[in-house]
């Protein structure tokens, strides 16, 4: 489990990233001014940045959880 | 029967943040003032909301932490951990909150930042906290978690401060919209999209917070061992193992 940490943040950041990029490039119907336009690209910069921050700290929790996990395994190399 | 359960609240969350966000951008009509930047709001508030919580979980583990060091080892390193999962994962919602407020203030009022009273004491109470961080990071010795309990109800005092702001001074900062002035509060079809969010965002919250509370505790549980087996390889009889430990 701890080896697919890295792997899946970097699937994570994709699909966030793919999926704003794809957002932003579609308003919707309603929105046919500039003004318009430009608040939903705001909306998608909003919405974009708390998955960013939270997701990119549940990877850091995952990096220190493996980390742990290889010092408790020098540990019980230790001990016996 | 912990693992199917942890799975289970995992997937519930989940499918809550899903469709949190569906009903945020699809369902919720646009604010007839503002249009569609107000959607930003079913993000923001409930940032700040879940934030303020996790500050209080983080206010009670270090008075409980205080309260037991002298006398009860393990409830204390408990009270410790919890202090300070509280207070990361109410820093990484702040950190949200502190970066999307900007971002509808600079469409709704042409600014990305103001020092008025709301945001000013918002960004001291988030300094606080990463200083508590920093210090729990970065400093070392016996006192640490002390002086850390010391400094994380000192910054809890900033909290209700921040709440009552927007009621005790002319803000630039919206008024409140829940428990505010006559008039104050949102449409029905805004407040049900609203709850869904903060429900979302709560359960979110709770399970970062349990996974950074049991690293924590995984930490201090290879300390304890790393020191048990520096002890146990020195050499020396248990009774002066345990006058060095303590």
């Amino acid at each position: 489990m701890t080896r697919l940490i890295i792997p899946l943040a970097i699937l994570l950041a994709a699909a966030l990233f793919g999926g704003a990029w794809f957002w932003a490039t579609h308003p919707p119907a309603y929105a046919v001014s500039v003004a318009e336009i430009i608040d939903h690209h705001f909306v998608v910069a909003a919405y974009t940045v708390t998955w960013t921050v939270q997701l990119a700290y549940l990877t850091w929790l995952g990096l220190k959880w493996r980390d742990q996990k290889r010092a408790e395994q020098r540990l019980d190399g230790r001990s016996r | 029967m912990k693992k199917p359960a942890i799975g289970l609240y995992v997937v519930v969350t989940l499918a809550l943040m899903v469709w949190g966000f569906y009903q945020a951008i699809f369902v919720a009509p646009n604010d007839a003032m503002q249009g569609e930047i107000s959607r930003v709001f079913y993000y923001h508030v409930p940032s700040w909301a879940v934030a303020f919580s996790f500050f209080a979980v983080s206010l009670i583990g270090s008075i409980g932490y205080l309260a037991s060091r002298n006398s009860h080892h393990d409830r204390a390193q408990i009270f410790d951990a919890l202090a300070l999962a509280g207070a990361e994962v109410a820093v990484v919602f702040c950190t949200v909150g502190l970066t999307t407020g900007p971002i509808w203030g600079r469409r709704a009022w042409g600014i990305w930042w103001t020092w008025d009273p709301r945001l000013t004491t918002t960004l001291v109470l988030w300094l606080i906290y990463v200083s508590y961080l920093l210090l729990r990071r970065f400093a070392a010795g016996p006192q640490m978690q002390t002086l850390a309990a010391v400094l994380g109800i000192f910054g809890a005092i900033d909290v209700p401060i921040v709440y009552m702001s927007t009621r005790w001074w002319a803000t630039q900062h919206p008024a409140p919209v829940f428990f505010g002035a006559s008039g104050s509060g949102m449409a029905w079809p805004m407040v049900r999209v609203f709850l869904w969010n903060l429900l979302a965002w709560f359960a979110w919250g709770v399970m970062v917070l349990a996974i950074r509370f049991r690293v924590e505790r995984h930490r201090q549980k290879i300390i304890d061992r790393e020191a048990d087996l520096a002890l146990h390889s020195s050499g020396l009889p248990g009774e002066e193992i345990i006058a060095q430990r303590n």
